[in-house]
């Protein structure tokens, strides 16, 4: 029973890992833009297309996880300097509004160029094995994720924590002016958080190919659990969002243990308890 | 936006009058197919305008509406094929089903802020798009309801031909009419633009902005309700995919189209937009794609709607005289 | 010590915004009738006492006292109900609303029974009383205008009625005078002297000393969040710590 409780702990870990990839460019474009970015699931969905086409291409399953994200976050570094920047003087749902638009369009997108199939993407060389513990198997790939997981949290954290743009982006982050005063081209930073935004959700989306199957709608599924992250974890704070993606993906994957099919329906209501008896999330406030 | 004293008052009544009165004659020469287009026009038009009151007036931004609208599909649908052929009956527990579940999703998504409302409303949705996903036993999963016909009403009025339901539906249609136009030029209309403009003022005048919101939200469900029984007879069938959040962007885009400032609007809107949809299908097999598109040049380009830019043009003509 | 029981009691009130201590154990007791005035540099934590007192901003520690009643948890609107008001510096009107609308948003609350919520056409005397405010304000002939469209001192005047439309029994007025032209001033002061003729009792949160020393009995003076002077105008004058505080700033001028 042990065994099993870990074993499926792990794969908990592994699927809040790919909902903290999606939920941190959440709460890093809201925190800066203002914006809570609906189209953020077509970047995950986006990055899995991407990776999967640059993976037929090249055979090669890194040179895929690399450059998804970055033709991804380019991408998407172009959407906001055109379509986003104009609704910055508007109010606020229709900048919303403008990104469920988005949503709307690249989901189609991908229809038009991938189909309305199924992708998945090989087993990855030199991960396709097994772990054993506790004398069970384990998927090294799950392990990898996992890896993958906490060495973005480590990264993020040293680049805001330790380094002069870091810096810059939480001063923005609070203070807008102050930024603008310190010299800083706010309108290229904009651009610049909302590709970082998309390249972590793209990551995702390519990371999750070898162990699922992708269709253009997986945007839906992945935006809706990340909503339900922010509401657990409260908007705007990256520790909220990482602990809460975990709680997620563990409730997950012990709700298919003890109440098979209703996982899902575990996750809303915790979140219906929260709404309820905890208001403002977990962790309130600040990045 | 003014809603008690709005000088244009008068020429939004005569546009909805105009426009009903053009449904009205055109169910004498339609043929079948301009009849359900104009069908489907009138339940959005139902469904847009319901959502109006809550998203034009108190700027409360939904995207969970399609669940409200699937909810009443299927049990209008659920009651007809498994305890009563009853039409009337079918309404009333249609309503009765939207209206609790509308009041449950907009007490839960009300408890925050603005922003967490809209990730709210389409969570829970989403929620009831899994639920009649999954659930295949009563709602038949993917392959959704069939067979939900069309009977009579009172035992004598048969609703079964096109052109009969057509003008069942143009009643449903004026009745929605005339219930928006009481709400919105009336106290409570001017109460919610005052949430929608300053919602921290109206606690200082006393308010509850929260009580008002929540009325809004269940009455803008509770059309969504009507739109969705109308259109399941349409149909003769009901589809998981009526409640998924794509659908949610039917009301939105129609109420902007249309002029999400003016009573109008999102009958105008409606109407414009289930005749954009039907031309994008039949020309195009990505029509999706398109009207994605255009609904990206809608919110940055039209923001007053067409109604909108009429009355601008009629105002400014006004001011030369 | 004044016998009578004061209707606003502060107890400790603390306040912070990361490391910065907005409020800094805040002890306060009001007094029914007259003008009392709040003043203290930028910064002071001015402002943020407002919004806790009326309830926009919840405190971090610390007890509000109304008329006996713990109200440091209440929502605004409770408190508005039992008599706590305030107006905004910045003015915060209903925009793209007319001034006859902004009245009448500011009264429905009070005036229209709930079951008249659906009827197209106001109660007479509902309408009766929005023409009155109107017309004590001199706005009759704007009334059908746009109040973002009106001047700022007006809108200023508009700011203040929508908060007494209702007499509170207790008013905050949050930098009333600032960023008017002195005819403008003079204006608003004369409407807040008017005000507390009428029984209500004024806070008057205020830079402009000239205001002040010809408004206020009393004076508070807030400086890093927290009290450092409180007493009648003359003794306030002649206060070295507020001197101190307000050094090149000439006391003495009112």
């Amino acid at each position: 029973m042990i065994e099993t409780l870990i074993f499926q702990g792990l794969t908990g870990l592994s699927q809040g890992m790919f909902l903290w990839l999606i939920s941190s460019g959440l709460t890093l474009v809201f925190g800066i833009l203002g914006v809570l970015n609906f189209a953020q699931g077509s970047f995950y969905m986006l990055g899995a297309f991407v990776g999967y086409s640059v993976l037929k291409f090249t055979g090669n399953f890194w040179l895929a996880t690399l450059f998804a994200p970055v033709i991804v976050g380019i991408f998407a570094f172009f959407l906001e300097r055109f379509l986003l920047k104009p609704a910055y003087k508007l109010d606020e749902s229709y900048q919303l509004l403008l990104t469920f638009g988005f949503a709307l369009v690249l989901e189609n997108l991908a229809k038009l160029i991938w189909g309305s199939g199924y992708i998945a993407s090989p087993r990855v060389p030199g991960l396709n094995g097994f772990v054993m513990l506790f004398n069970r198997p384990f998927p090294t790939y799950y392990i990898f994720i996992i890896a993958m997981g906490f060495l973005t949290v480590a990264v993020l954290w040293y680049f805001l924590k330790f380094t002069w743009p870091g810096r810059i982006l939480r001063a923005a982050s609070t203070n807008q002016e102050m930024a603008a005063a310190l010299g800083v081209n706010v309108s290229m930073l904009y651009s610049l958080v909302f590709g970082l935004g998309a390249i972590l959700s793209a990551l995702g989306g390519i990371l999750a190919t070898p162990i699922t199957v992708t269709s253009s709608g997986v945007g839906d599924t992945i935006i809706i659990k990340a909503f339900l992250v922010i509401v657990i974890g409260g908007l705007g704070s990256l520790k909220g969002a990482f602990v809460a993606s975990l709680i997620v993906g563990l409730i997950e994957s012990y709700g298919v243990i003890f109440m098979p099919f209703f996982e899902m329906a575990m996750i809303y209501i915790i979140v219906i308890f929260i709404l309820l008896f905890k208001p403002s999330g977990l962790f309130p406030e600040n990045v | 936006m003014k809603a008690v004293f709005d000088p244009f008052e008068s020429f939004e009544k005569f546009l909805v009058i105009v426009i009903i009165l053009g449904y009205f004659v055109a169910g004498f020469f339609a043929h079948k197919f301009l009849s359900f287009i104009l069908i489907k026009a009138m339940v959005l038009s139902i469904f847009a305008m319901g959502y109006s009151i809550l998203f034009a007036r108190t700027g409360y931004l939904s995207f969970g509406h399609a669940a409200f609208f699937a909810v009443s599909a299927y049990s209008a649908g659920l009651f007809v094929l498994h305890i009563k052929n009853s039409m009337l009956l079918a309404l009333v527990v249609a309503l009765l089903f939207t209206l609790v579940v509308s009041a449950i999703i907009g007490f839960l998504s009300l408890l925050r802020s603005k922003i967490y409302f809209a990730m709210l409303t389409l969570a829970f949705g989403m929620g009831i798009y899994t639920i009649i996903w999954e659930w295949e036993s009563l709602t038949g999963g993917d392959d959704g309801l069939i067979g939900i016909n069309r009977s009579s009403l009172f035992g004598s009025i048969s609703l079964v031909p096109i052109n009969h339901y057509y003008f069942f539906a143009l009643v449903l249609l004026i009745l929605t009419a005339i219930s928006i136009y009481f709400i919105v030029y009336s106290p409570l209309g001017l109460i919610l633009n005052g949430i929608k403009e300053n919602e921290t003022r109206m606690r200082y005048a006393g308010f509850s902005p929260k009580i008002y919101s929540f009325l809004a939200f269940v009455i803008s469900g509770l059309f969504a309700g009507v739109a969705g029984y109308i259109d399941v007879f349409l149909e003769n069938s009901a589809s998981p995919v009526m409640a998924h959040w794509s659908e949610s962007a039917l009301p939105i885009f129609a109420v902007l189209l249309g002029g999400i400032e003016s009573f109008s609007g999102p009958m105008v809107g409606a109407l414009l937009l289930t005749l954009l949809i039907t031309f994008l299908q039949t020309v195009s097999s990505e029509w999706k794609l398109w009207y994605g598109l255009i609904f990206i040049v809608v919110i940055l380009g039209l923001r007053g709607g067409i109604v909108g830019f009429v009355k601008s043009k009629l105002k400014g003509r006004g001011g030369e005289q | 010590m004044n016998s009578k029981e004061p209707i606003l009691k502060v107890d400790k009130l603390f306040k912070s915004f990361g490391d910065l201590k907005a409020v800094n154990g805040v002890n306060l007791e009001i007094y029914e009738g007259g003008i009392v005035s709040i003043i203290g540099p930028n910064g002071a934590g001015k402002s943020t006492l407002v919004n806790i007192l009326t309830g926009f901003l919840f405190p971090d520690s610390g007890h509000i006292y109304f008329y006996g009643e713990r109200i440091e948890r209440k929502s605004i609107q409770y408190r508005v109900r039992k008599g706590l008001n305030r107006s905004f510096q910045i003015n915060s009107l209903f925009n793209g609303m007319t001034v006859k609308e902004n009245i009448l948003l500011g009264l429905l609350y009070w005036e229209l029974p709930l079951g008249r919520l659906l009827t197209n056409r106001l109660p007479k005397a509902l309408e009766e009383k929005v023409l009155e405010i109107i017309e004590s304000v001199n706005m009759t002939d704007k009334m059908n205008i746009e109040v973002d469209k009106l001047s700022h001192g007006e809108q200023r005047l508009i700011e203040i009625t929508l908060s007494i439309v209702k007499p509170p029994k207790l008013l905050f007025l949050d930098e009333p005078t600032s960023g008017l032209s002195p005819d403008e001033r003079n204006m608003i002061m004369d409407k807040i002297r008017s005000i507390a003729e009428t029984g209500t009792t004024v806070v008057l949160i205020e830079h402009n000393m000239d205001v002040v020393f010809s408004l206020a009995k009393r004076i508070v003076v807030l400086n890093r969040g927290s009290v450092i002077a409180d007493g009648e105008p003359s003794s306030i004058r002649g206060n070295e710590e507020v001197k101190k505080i307000y050094l090149g700033e000439d006391l003495t001028v009112a």
